[in-house]
């Protein structure tokens, strides 16, 4: 078993006929990592989760799960995982307890109280009785994560784990996931919407666009790579980013939706940006230094990434 | 396997659907009985409120539990796909083919049981309720459900497996429906161009399950097909193919199934 990849995937593909939901992605997730995982709706981030949790099989290339390659390999780390993909499935007719007892047994875990003791981690202790069908949305997203953290899993896959949680429930769970990381060493693989609350806690990401993995990067590295930019808002944009190239030589920007533009290189006098808009007579409508967050940063990688991909399909 | 046997059991178990449906079987024919008896009493030259009756009657009707495979079925079944907790399964190891099997043997279980205990309480009412005919007749009724077991079976086994095909217990119904009703039909109509139709016909579950030689419930006197040579060697190796060819349909088809 690979000392450091607990997950690992090479040239990992799935097509839907002509359609590929995931392209050649070369995902390596380290153990004991929170990995976020990001991308749009379509990007390919719960086809990646589904081929690791086995509820599809790749059309093409290979992946390793703590270590196992083979079909029955795969089966075998699985009983070490635990996994919300998308909504969390349990039979409504049941109550929370009486789901949660039916994959203990069903997963051979002993000890009854184990079940009490995951209703309680999660905030559900008095919902225990409540059938399923009945829980509100907050309460069946806990309910699955108490399943995905039942038998203490040395990797955790969870796929929008926050949604439907209010802001409380969403600092308790970030809480508790980062417990289990730094206090059991569980490995954690989370994709989400959110991508301030990724910035919370992962440790590595992964960005996905259309299929494809466009960057992968520890958080650290990240860090480093967030400077401050300038975002300057105009009333002619095609002018300004004219003006910007022959008389600022300033070649790496970018052009926002709302008259906005970032300005991601160094700047050394911001009144000179200024400057330019007011003496060419181009109206300036905001004018700030700002700091690359996760969000910032995603939409530019992504951004570029589409924006190549478009034009070169146009070409 | 055998945990995820266990599960299914506490599962159903935790269910009312199971005890609604065997509720409403006992029940009926609980009712039968009274109604015999009733009029009995009322009537007491009344020929038919025997255990000889009763029993005829049930027989006669063993037609209709193959129809309610489909019931246990579907409670076997468990809406995995509209739960999505078949993906919770698989995501914590277990194979689609093992959930398969081991759906299989709990649908076959639950089933036994639930016939044991509405046989139980109907046979147990008749005696309590009816004139005693004997013991003969007692023996040939539960020789009828022990020689139609394996198209029993085969009408459990066709549910689940149409259910993980489809999806669906409706749609896995309209299926059931369609194989073991609708055939037969088809092939009676192309019978009477081709010959070889009514010879594969010969040996459909729904024409052989509770089909009569002569004989009818009026007379007390039923003469069943399984009790003529040729009859119990279709009926048993009818219901034997059933079990093979949906047990293989079913493990094919969940290997190449995605959830």
């Amino acid at each position: 078993m690979s000392e450091e990849w607990i997950i690992k995937s090479d040239r990992l593909t799935k097509l839907y006929g002509q359609t590929a939901a995931l392209k050649d992605a070369n995902i390596r997730i380290k153990k004991g990592s929170i990995y976020g995982l990001v991308g749009n709706n379509g990007a390919g981030k719960t086809t990646f989760l589904k081929i690791l949790t086995g509820q599809i099989r790749p059309t093409s290339g290979s992946f390793t799960m703590m270590g196992a390659d083979t079909e029955s390999g795969y089966r075998q780390a699985r009983t070490k995982t635990g996994a919300i993909i998308e909504t969390p499935g349990f039979y409504p007719k049941l109550t929370a307890r009486q789901n949660l007892e039916y994959y203990r047994i069903q997963r051979g875990i002993p000890g009854k109280e184990s079940v009490d003791k995951m209703l309680e981690l999660v905030g559900l202790s008095d919902a225990g009785k409540k059938k399923f069908a009945n829980l509100s949305l907050g309460m069946k997203q806990r309910l699955g994560l108490a399943l995905a953290l039942m038998g203490d899993p040395e990797l955790l896959i969870l796929d929008e784990p926050i949604n439907g949680l209010d802001p409380a429930g969403i600092v308790e769970i970030r809480n508790l996931l980062l417990k289990l990381n730094k206090e059991k060493g569980v490995t954690i693989l989370i994709s989400s919407h959110i991508l301030t609350e990724l910035e919370n806690i992962a440790t590595d990401y992964g960005f996905l666009s259309r299929g494809e993995l466009a960057e992968q990067i520890s958080a650290e590295k990240l860090r480093e790579k967030c400077r401050t930019f300038l975002e300057i808002k105009v009333t002619d944009v095609a002018s300004y980013t004219a003006l910007l190239e022959s008389e600022m030589l300033c070649s790496n920007y970018r052009v926002l939706p709302d008259n906005c533009i970032h300005i991601l290189e160094k700047v050394d006098n911001i009144a000179d940006y200024s400057a330019l808009a007011v003496n060419h007579g181009i109206g300036l409508l905001g004018f700030e230094m700002k700091e690359i967050n996760l969000e910032n940063y995603y939409m530019n990688l992504i951004g570029d990434r589409e924006e190549a991909e478009d034009k070169q399909r146009r070409m | 396997m055998l945990n995820y046997i266990k599960s299914e059991l506490y599962r159903i178990s935790h269910s009312k659907g199971i005890y609604i449906f065997d509720g409403v079987c006992a029940g009926l024919l609980l009712i039968m009985n009274l109604l015999l008896y009733a009029i009995w009493k009322d009537t007491p030259s009344f020929m038919y409120a025997t255990t000889a009756f009763a029993f005829n009657f049930a027989s006669i009707f063993i037609g209709v539990v193959f129809i309610l495979t489909i019931v246990m079925g579907c409670i076997a079944f468990g809406d995995e796909y509209k739960n999505r907790t078949i993906g919770n399964s698989i995501a914590f190891g277990s194979s689609s083919v093992k959930i398969y099997l081991g759906k299989a043997i709990v649908s076959l279980i639950i089933s036994f049981l639930s016939l044991a205990v509405v046989l139980a309480i109907f046979i147990g009412s008749s005696y309590l309720l009816l004139q005693n005919s004997g013991p003969d007749v007692l023996w040939e009724f539960l020789q009828n459900y022990l020689v139609n077991s394996l198209i029993l079976v085969t009408g459990v086994l066709a549910t689940l497996t149409l259910c993980f095909l489809f999806g669906s217990g409706s749609a896995a119904t309209w299926g059931w429906l369609i194989l073991f009703r609708g055939l037969p039909i088809v092939c009676q109509l192309l019978g009477l161009k081709f010959s070889f139709f009514i010879r594969l016909n010969k040996w459909m579950a729904a024409e052989i399950i509770g089909a009569q030689v002569s004989g009818n419930v009026d007379d007390l006197n039923i003469h069943w097909l399984w009790q003529t040579q040729d009859g119990l060697y279709r009926t048993l190796m009818s219901g034997a193919l059933g079990i093979l060819v949906f047990l293989a349909i079913g493990i094919v088809g969940m290997r190449r199934k995605e959830m």
